[in-house]
């Protein structure tokens, strides 16, 4: 209610009065969470007993995906529709005429669109969360999950509520404020897919992945919020993002004037840097696009120059509501789309020189080689990670001499590939090699290369065969995390899938002690003294065998931690069985978990998975 | 009181409001008037508070308007196209009226629209345009605030609503000391009701002046000499402003109070002869073709 001081002539807006004034975005909201909170997980319910009940919970409020997409939603609606009146000149005669300050009114509806959120979202959470769980197992650390997404949920909100507010801010029109939103939650999304589509362009020889999924993206909290693994960097990264938003569109607001409502954007200097944001993007996106077909830079540059103008008159005509307004500015779309040309020769230029890239043999502590088609594994640690990222932890090759021309060569064999009509590929004659250098000032440089493996044969041999090798390629000799979890959980299967057309699987064990694992473990290493590359190409694959874990295991506090599948809590490996590895092969044989191919396959160059 | 000193306000390369300076007395009802767009409606919602102005001041009862409440609890702003809450009737509107305005008088609100015909159940979305702007007013009214603005919103009321609302006036004016400024481009509109006028031109104010002082100092006659030597005779004793002609009969509106104009005329032998009341219009066409402006232009509605 109101609150006066007429001797001081403070007035307080009316809570009450501004919440009558927003039912729509209150019904939506409330449809929201009634539908990802009550509906989908009672229904989920209706298919599973009570064991699984628990995980229903895990599923839709722990790691929350609808109310974490509504919560994006919400905060944004809120926004929109509670500054909708700065894009109003008739609203702004009503509003602006009143007796309050104009601070007074932008925390009114902040606080009011906090409350709102709040109020209906807690209660449905919770009491869905609550529905859900009754009549099952439901252990006390749940509660503790629950809590943890419900603030995930209301970050998410206070984040989009802030960006909503900032586009709010920075337009006077509600169509622009819109696109303006998803601008700021696309952009750098699209900036950091760009780069791939780049560096694929202009560089043969990367070797690390240049996009993950676990991959931050500083300015969208609702791409953190569904893929990062890290509930506490997520919500706190989700709060920064609110804060900063929130401050910048408070800056904004004391600075904007009523008369620029209905325009599209209210200050001029943003008006250019949205422009040369999208021109450039679109730019880049088309040059990507342009030249995938043929790898033609300069079909590119065409492409991306047609496009680039297009976006620039694109932008004019909804900066002036009007098709007429295409032709304007057009010398600084030319300008903005030549400084793009200079940049693509200049990262041509920088491809180039990545390219050829090599350090010097003073330089180097050690380096690791890695081929390629390894699967993924884990480390000591229990964090899982590709074959590349796994061999760069732990091979340490100090002879750098057979490395370096083996680099030198891939350099050659890369480059004239590309020029043939494109690297990176496998074939009878060739492979890929990614090589880690470990660098006395600190650093670690990758590259991967193609290399022609009848050429190279010699080196290759002298390389694999060593122990560090072996020792920074094969996950067995960095095995503690699997051991403890046999040791410690309950069910294991091994299961040995035969390397063979028509038929998969030789078997499987439940092994309830681990011993098997070690058993096998033992044999195993002893086998792989023998491996090298001229072994892997020859020798005969009769199939792979598989340790995988059963059940999940939350008790012992490492679900969450290596980033794991919340309540599967798998933990595999597969190894690729010789029909060589004579000392394997007797064993699986004796705990009854062989069977011969008819067929036996070899693989690539390395043979693995 | 409130006074405008040297106000501006430009909208991109147009200069809406160009050094303005003038001050509106308490309990007199201020007219502004001038053709579309004049300036009247930026010089009202920098009144209003709605617009900063580029340079200048505003002063209500010594307070500065922009972002202050305490200024701005002193008046009520009625736009020429008044905002409405989507879906909202009469009665919820004066509930809210009731949280922003600590004085607002409920009880007459109600009385009002009975009396005005306006259903207070109704949704304000389905009123006439004309009926949307009587709720507006009546809100305005209710409102109890010292000052009252309203832009162009007697334009489109018809004429025995118009009569209501200026006895409405007159009664808030002489009971609780409210002062109305109303902006207009029809001069007609605000001839019976206005105590002071101020006339802007492309952003400017050509002359501000209280009617009164406007009407003593200019009169109108119309007469009809027996000769033509007369007639030459008197009409070169007076300070002519207009002189039309129709046949013998002479229309004259001259500067001068009416009693030294009857003298001028009272030694000569006139077949016809009467002083007329001025109509606003003819005081501002006057006034301002001494100026050379050719007012006709621009203030005929």
């Amino acid at each position: 209610m109101t609150s006066r001081n007429s001797s001081s002539g403070e007035r307080r807006i009316s809570q009450k009065e501004l919440t009558r004034r927003r039912k729509w975005p209150i019904v939506c909201i409330a449809f929201f969470y009634f539908l990802s909170c009550i509906v989908v997980p009672l229904m989920q319910k209706t298919g599973y007993d009570g064991d699984n009940y628990a995980m229903i919970v895990r599923v839709s409020f722990v790691h929350p995906t609808m109310p974490v997409l509504f919560a994006y939603l919400s905060g944004i609606l809120l926004a929109l529709q509670g500054f909708s009146y700065l894009h109003s000149k008739k609203m702004l005669d009503f509003y602006e005429s009143e007796p309050y300050t104009k601070k007074q009114r932008f925390l009114a509806i902040v606080l009011n669109s906090l409350m709102i959120f709040t109020a209906i979202s807690l209660v449905l959470f919770f009491v869905g969360a609550l529905l859900t769980g009754i009549g099952g197992e439901i252990p006390g650390s749940l509660a503790f999950g629950v809590f943890k997404g419900y603030l995930l949920v209301w970050s998410l909100a206070a984040a989009g509520f802030a960006m909503g507010t900032l586009a709010m801010m920075l337009t006077g029109n509600m169509i622009v404020a819109v696109l303006a939103v998803c601008v700021f939650t696309f952009y750098e999304c699209g900036v950091r897919m760009l780069r791939g589509g780049l560096v694929d362009a202009f560089v043969y020889t990367m070797a690390e992945s240049y996009w993950t999924e676990s991959e931050f993206i500083v300015t969208s909290p609702i791409f953190n919020s569904l893929h990062m693994d890290s509930p506490a960097r997520v919500i706190a990264a989700n709060l920064l993002c609110a804060v900063a938003a929130m401050a910048l569109a408070a800056w904004a607001f004391s600075r904007r004037k009523n008369e620029s409502a209905g325009t599209a954007i209210v200050f001029g200097p943003v008006r250019h840097i949205v422009k040369i944001a999208m021109s450039v993007l679109v730019f880049m996106y088309a040059f990507v696009m342009g030249r995938s077909t043929n790898s033609s830079t300069t079909q590119g540059l065409v492409v991306a120059v047609i496009f680039g103008f297009i976006m620039g008159m694109v932008m004019e005509i909804i900066y002036d509501f009007n098709v007429a307004a295409f032709k304007n500015h057009l010398l600084e779309d030319g300008i903005i789309l030549l400084a793009c040309g200079l940049s693509i020769t200049c990262m041509a230029a920088a491809g180039k020189r990545y390219d050829r890239y090599l350090p010097k043999a003073e330089e180097i502590v050690s380096s690791a080689v890695v081929p390629d088609g390894g699967g993924g594994c884990y480390d000591e640690n229990g964090q899982y990670m590709s074959s590349a990222e796994f061999s760069k932890k732990y091979m340490v090759l100090e002879d750098t001499e057979d490395v370096q021309k083996l680099a030198q060569n891939g350099i050659e064999t890369t480059l004239d590939m590309q020029d043939q009509g494109g690297a990176w590929y496998s074939d009878e004659e060739h492979g890929t090699v990614t090589i880690w250098w470990r660098l006395k000032n600190g650093k670690t440089i990758g590259r991967t290369y193609n290399v022609n493996t009848q050429k190279e044969g010699d080196l290759l041999e002298k390389i694999t065969c060593q122990k560090a090798f072996r020792e920074g390629f094969f996950q067995i000799y960095h095995d503690q995390y699997m051991r403890e979890k046999i040791k410690k959980s309950g069910k294991w299967s091994a299961v040995f899938e035969v390397n063979d057309d028509t038929n998969y699987g030789g078997g499987q064990f439940w092994d309830e002690a681990g011993n098997v694992y070690e058993g096998f473990r033992e044999a195993y290493m002893k086998d792989l003294e023998n491996w090298g590359y001229q072994f892997s190409k020859t020798a005969g694959v009769d199939g792979s065998l598989t340790f995988h874990s059963e059940n999940t295991n939350e008790d012992d506090g490492t679900y969450e931690a290596y980033g794991h599948d919340a309540y599967y809590d798998t933990v595999g490996q597969s190894f690729t069985i010789y029909r060589e590895f004579t000392n394997t092969v007797d064993y699986l044989k004796s705990v009854g978990l062989y069977a011969e191919s008819k067929t036996p396959h070899v693989d690539g160059i390395f043979g693995f998975e | 009181m409130i006074e405008i000193k040297n106000l501006e306000k430009s909208f991109a390369d147009i200069k809406a409001v160009n050094h303005i300076s003038l001050s509106i007395r308490e309990e007199e009802v201020f007219g502004l008037v001038g053709t579309n767009g004049a300036g009247k409606s930026t010089l009202l919602r920098m009144l209003a508070g709605v617009l900063k102005p580029d340079q200048g001041q505003i002063l209500v009862d010594g307070k500065e308007v922009w972002d202050n409440p305490e200024a701005k609890g002193l008046f009520y702003f009625i736009p020429d196209d008044p905002y409405f809450f989507p879906n909202a009737n009469a009665a919820e509107t004066e509930k809210y009226m009731e949280s922003v305005y600590p004085h607002f008088q409920a009880e007459r609100f109600d009385k009002l629209t009975k009396d005005f015909g306006l259903d207070r159940k109704r949704r304000i979305s389905n009123y006439s345009k004309g009926m949307k702007r009587q709720l507006a007013i009546l809100l305005g009214l209710c409102a109890a605030t010292k000052y009252l603005f309203l832009d162009e919103t007697f334009d489109g009321l018809d004429p025995v609503m118009r009569q209501g609302v200026k006895s409405l006036f007159a009664e808030d004016m002489s009971e609780r000391g409210l002062t109305p400024v109303i902006s207009s481009h029809n001069l007609r509109e605000l001839e019976d009701i206005c105590d002071h006028v101020g006339l802007l031109h492309k952003g400017g104010l050509l002359l501000s002046e209280d009617l009164v002082d406007m009407k003593l100092g200019v009169s109108k006659i119309q007469c009809v000499f027996e000769n033509e030597n007369d007639a030459g005779a008197v009409l070169s004793t007076l300070r002519i402003l207009n002189h039309e002609t129709r046949g013998r009969l002479h229309t004259l509106v001259v500067r001068g109070e009416a009693n030294d104009i009857k003298a001028k005329f009272a030694n000569t032998s006139m077949v016809f002869f009467e002083i007329l009341p001025l109509t606003l219009e003819e005081l501002f066409i006057s006034e301002t073709e001494v100026a050379g402006y050719d007012i006709k232009k621009l203030i005929l509605g």
